[in-house]
């Protein structure tokens, strides 16, 4: 009952504050406040003079309102040069296109980009947390005010400033530069323009609005990761790239080198066994190419839903940090399945794992162990991985021990709120740290600064 | 938006005009606008803003502190007279930054910690307009006849509103629009004058009834059934030098009224103003005279008025802290603009010189009860007795034959309450007794008045005073004897014990009341004197954090001037003027776009310009521009002249060819 009113509210709200700020120019919102603030201080007419301040500002108010309802024709064609793709938390500029198809010159004009409404539904409000929401006091989280608006500022992803246009000469087309900061990873979803004409004293304006459905991804912001080199064992091997449908086996022969565990017994050289009596392995010209797995965990609840967050942006980092473009790299999660990509040589660009990862989202039921069976399926095609964990449990453990027994050379990173007892944590399972990177969250690190 | 220039200094003065703060308004006027002619800016960082605007909050809590020490009862208006000093250093910081607009986290605490969003939230304001606001409001706090407050108001909205008037507006049509709207503001001003006026009073005829004693008119319980309801609380407390513990009871007049209507006393007297003495604690009511006694007499307001309870013949008040006092001329006194509790020390002479002689509705007998009255007056053979005789039978008449009761009978059988009292019930309170008094007097011509207010009797040895409570609500009459009017009261004398015994007192209300007097005493009294005496130790910590606050406050760096320094080669200096054409042109609509080159922007502008010199000129100074800026030789002195005699032909040619 309190979650429906307060959710009519906050729709209301921001029905009438989205109106106002499109409908009132500053000059009308002061105008606005200042008929209140007479009115409010000035309730005594024997004792004050504000009354004829609040009168004069009525009056301006209720012409101008009034004189704003006067329809203006403006006929244009726009359009609406976007990038492919941009980075949450960088600042991008994009160009419109505007051109003034009606037969006065058009002066003054203001555009507004309009979004896709992005209030949410009850349901999502009620479903969706925050992330820190935990932290905040009872009061807001009982108002769920904050969740209101950190909903509406995901799903709008960016602000816009209302662009003041240039004369608009008769059949003349002009470039203006919108200049924008996406917050969070995504798409942002454009639904038009709005053009606003500030009426005879510009305190308010006639709007005329103009649809222009378009979307914009918005990639994960990288975070960048020492990640070491991971040797396969296969490497300098033929039939490194059996994958590769195109490019043959290499024969060309490089050196010897002494055995390690897990080379093939068809490349010892046997004449140096017979001579040393020790394994030696022949070495073959490198034309094999990585195919890292690359296994997020997505099993965030909202407590830890930055530390999902930087999650993807490391993952982000992986991805985009791919050199060699005869790499290959499976991105994989868990989700109500088992979920698997494949980017890189002849299998698709990066751009298309990073848009994936871009609307990968956190999800409480799931569990890492779902990624088991697809592991093991795919675990011989992969000459190394990397596995970034929320946390250590028993399943994250076993996803690491598939990578051993298939002797798979491994990077983890778990990401943790507390460093020293994540190390505790892992220790319980593990011998050594060795090859296990523990992080802890920026955003965590902030928090207990400022504890 | 930017306030434009000398907007903010003009309305300082005219601040400083209505408040009569010239001198004040000329400094603030003189540091707002100095940025015009002085060349300093410094370079604030938000943490800098940060300090200004804590010196703002700090000069705010400091007002509102001395404001409410001082006098409580006008603390709102000395704090919004103030507001353009107090917020002087946050406009003073924005006009003399380089930046000149302020970071919006550093107005909120947690907008200050938020580090975390700087890349993207961080949002620059212009505050010069909220501070014009501010300064508005505070001019219009002062009540000034006339139109100026009005003429000042509507020329300064119209300078503002100018700034974002539409270009697309013929400037006639738009000063036409905005004569209409000032014509219709006057308009409306004076008829939410003419409307507040009748609201207010309304509404204090409203509230009179329930919070004080309306001094016009004086609904009595007369009439009504029931039992009259007394309470023990204490309103007010008198100090009497030479009090003697015998007496019986000061009357304390309240107001005083004339005419009788039904069960309801009027009174038809205008009041009018008494003007005070020094720091408005002194009033004279009358003028002084030399035989006079003194009383003091602590009481509460209510809604900051009061009708005072003051001995007879009161010649002045002292030491009262109100901000208007006004009388009538049958001695009520009222006041406004007060704290909830006021001293005042009464200066009076006892009797009841100073009430204005009888009118002829002093003598006036409703005609429903002249039946009842001339009975009386026939039963008494009152017509038949001397004036002295006449009070001294109707006295003891009443006090032989009536008793004093509580007990309300209505009217019963008979056709007005007092019929019913004089001739059925015998008893009742005392607004019978004195009402039956008066119209019995008048109806052997003797001008009577019928009055309320108090008798003070009862002597508390705990707080040293006489303590009036509720129950000591009295009413009685004014009679007029040999020119001089008399008090008389014709209630039975036991009626004081009768209430006593009705309404106990109880101990723990008494000591409640005494330590909620002794606060307000302390507040009002002792606080005010302290603050005089102490104030600047009370602000000294504020002080203090003020100047830890500001105590980095020399890490703010010192601007180099903005203003670049003109050549020595030539009139016009550089290469800029080159910008005149540019910013010419784009108001008249041929801007140039971000995405243009200024040859593109050339060959776009010049097809409309017919005469051949004006393209050949502008070619010229587009090259000797694109040679000056970008060449290592750059131009020598005479190529810059005649750059600069391009410039002038082309920009009046311009504006000739678009006047034509």
């Amino acid at each position: 009952m309190l979650a429906r009113f307060l959710y009519k509210s906050y729709t209301i709200f921001y029905a009438v504050s989205y109106w106002r700020k499109q409908h009132v120019t500053p000059a009308g919102a002061m105008m606005v406040g200042i008929v209140f603030l007479s009115g409010l201080f000035g309730f005594n007419i024997l004792k004050t003079s504000l009354y004829q301040m609040m009168s004069l500002a009525i009056c301006f108010v209720v012409f101008s309102f009034i004189a704003s309802l006067f329809p203006f024709r403006f006929q244009t064609r726009v359009k609406r040069h976007l990038p492919d793709c941009i980075t949450a938390g960088n600042k991008m500029v994009y160009e419109i296109q505007i051109t003034n198809l009606s037969p006065i010159v058009q002066k003054g004009l203001i555009l507004y980009e309009n979004v896709v409404d992005p209030r949410p539904s009850l349901k999502t409000l009620l479903e969706q947390k925050e992330p820190f929401e935990h932290r905040r006091n009872i009061w807001d989280r009982k108002v769920l005010y904050f969740r209101w608006v950190w909903q509406i500022n995901k799903n709008m992803n960016a602000f816009f400033s209302p662009i003041a246009l240039p004369d608009l000469p008769v059949g003349e087309t002009i470039r203006v530069s919108i200049n924008m900061t996406a917050r969070f990873r995504g798409y942002i979803h454009f639904s038009g323009i709005t053009f606003g004409r500030p009426d005879i004293l510009g305190l308010f304006n006639r709007l005329v609005h103009i649809k222009l459905s378009e979307k914009l991804l918005v990639l994960p912001r990288p975070s960048k990761v020492e990640i070491p080199m991971l040797e396969s064992r296969r490497q300098y091997h033929p039939g490194g790239i059996q994958l590769a449908s195109s490019i043959g086996n290499s024969d060309e022969f490089m050196g010897l080198r002494p055995y390690r565990p897990g080379d093939p017994l068809r490349n010892v050289h046997w004449k140096s066994f017979a001579k040393t009596n020790e394994l030696v392995i022949k070495e073959f010209e490198d034309e094999f190419f990585q195919r890292q797995a690359l296994v997020l965990d997505t099993a965030a609840t909202v407590e830890v839903h930055a530390i999902f967050e930087e999650a993807v942006s490391i993952a982000s980092y992986c991805i985009s940090s791919i050199k060699t473009p005869d790499s290959v790299m499976d991105l994989m999660f868990a989700g109500n399945q088992a979920y698997s990509f494949s980017s890189g040589r002849g299998l698709g660009n990066t751009d298309k794992m990073l848009e994936i990862l871009a609307c990968v989202e956190a999800c409480e039921d799931s569990n890492i162990r779902g990624m088991v069976p697809t592991l093991q399926e795919k675990i011989t095609s992969f000459s190394s991985a990397i596995c970034i964990f929320l946390d250590w449990k028993s399943s994250h453990k076993q996803i690491v021990d598939i990578f051993e027994q298939a002797a798979l050379p491994s990077y983890i990173i778990v990401l943790a709120k507390d460093k020293s007892k994540m190390t505790q944590k892992i220790l319980k399972d593990m011998k050594t740290l060795k090859g296990i990177k523990i992080i802890t969250c920026a955003q965590f690190q902030k928090e207990s600064k400022k504890k | 938006m930017k306030a434009p220039r000398f907007f903010l200094g003009v309305i300082l003065l005219f601040w400083g005009w209505h408040h009569h703060l010239l001198f004040v308004a000329v400094s603030l006027c003189l540091i707002v606008e100095s940025i015009h002619f002085l060349k300093i800016r410094f370079e604030f960082r938000p943490a800098d803003f940060n300090k200004f605007i804590d010196v703002s909050i700090v000069l705010l809590a400091g007002t509102v502190v001395i404001a409410l020490s001082v006098e409580t009862q006008k603390a709102m208006s000395i704090l919004l007279r103030w507001l353009p000093v107090i917020f002087l250093p946050i406009i003073a910081a924005q006009q003399f930054s380089t930046k000149g607009k302020i970071d919006i986290r550093a107005f909120f605490l947690v907008g200050r910690k938020k580090e975390r969003i700087q890349a993207l939230d961080v949002k620059q304001i212009d505050v010069s307009y909220y501070y014009a606001l501010i300064v508005l409001l505070s001019t219009g706090m002062t009540h000034l006849r006339g139109k100026i407050f009005y003429i000042g108001i509507a020329l300064i909205f119209l300078w503002a509103l100018w700034q974002v008037s539409p270009r697309r507006v013929p400037r006639l049509v738009w000063g036409l629009c905005l004569f209409g709207v000032v014509f219709f503001g006057f308009l409306g001003h004076q008829a939410i004058h003419r409307i507040s006026v009748k609201a207010q009073m309304w509404m204090i005829d409203y509230f009179a009834n329930y919070h004080n004693t309306n001094p016009y008119k004086s609904s009595t319980a007369l009439g009504d059934i029931g039992n009259l309801k007394l309470f023990d609380e204490i309103l007010f407390r008198v100090k009497k030098s030479n009090y003697d513990k015998s007496e019986t009871g000061i009357l304390l007049q309240n107001a005083t009224y004339n005419i009788f209507a039904t069960t309801t006393w009027y009174a038809q007297v205008g009041f009018e103003p008494v003007q005070p003495g020094n720091e408005k604690t002194f009033w004279q009511i009358q003028p002084p005279v030399e035989n006079k006694k003194e009383m003091t007499i602590y009481s509460r307001l209510v809604k900051e008025k009061a009708v005072l309870n003051l001995p007879p013949g009161v010649i002045s008040i002292g030491q009262m802290k109100v901000g208007t006092c006004e009388k009538n001329a049958m001695q009520t006194v009222r006041v406004e603009e007060g704290p909830s509790f006021i001293k005042s020390l009464v200066t009076y002479t006892g009797n009841l010189s100073y009430d204005a002689a009888p009118y002829e509705r002093d003598l006036m007998v409703p005609k429903k009860e002249q039946s009842g009255i001339e009975k009386i007056v026939q039963d008494l053979d009152l017509e038949n007795q001397s004036k002295k005789q006449i009070l001294k039978t109707i006295k003891s008449f009443f006090s032989t034959q009536y008793a004093y009761s509580l007990d309300l009978k209505g009217k019963g059988r008979h056709d007005t309450p007092i019929q019913n009292f004089l001739y059925n019930t015998k008893a009742g309170h005392c607004e019978f007794f004195a009402t039956t008094t008066a119209l019995t007097l008048r109806q052997v011509n003797i001008p009577t008045r019928y009055v309320t207010g108090f008798i003070a009797h009862e002597y508390s040895r705990m707080e040293n005073c006489i303590v009036v409570r509720q129950r000591d609500a009295h009413a009685w009459v004014k009679v007029y004897l040999n020119g001089q009017w008399e008090n008389f009261d014709t209630t039975p004398a036991s009626f004081l014990q009768k209430d006593s015994q009705l309404v106990q007192t109880s101990a723990l209300t008494n000591i409640l009341s005494f330590i909620r007097f002794k606060l307000f005493q302390l507040r009002h009294e002792v606080g005010k004197k302290m603050m005089e005496k102490y104030g600047f130790w009370l602000v000294l910590p504020l002080a203090i954090i003020l100047i830890f606050r500001l105590k980095k406050s020399n890490t703010i760096k010192k601007s180099k001037s903005l203003v670049k320094k003109p050549s020595e080669n030539s009139g016009r200096s550089s290469h800029d003027s080159f910008f005149l054409i540019e910013k010419l042109l784009l108001k008249k609509g041929y801007p140039k776009y971000s995405y243009e080159t200024y040859l593109s922007w050339y060959n776009r502008v010049v097809p409309d310009f017919d005469d051949p010199h004006v393209r050949d000129r502008f070619f010229r100074i587009l090259s000797q521009y694109n040679k000056w800026r970008f060449s290592r030789l750059g131009i020598d002195d005479i190529q810059k002249r005649q750059f600069d005699l391009d410039i002038d032909f082309i920009l009046k040619k311009i504006e000739s060819y678009f006047k034509s």
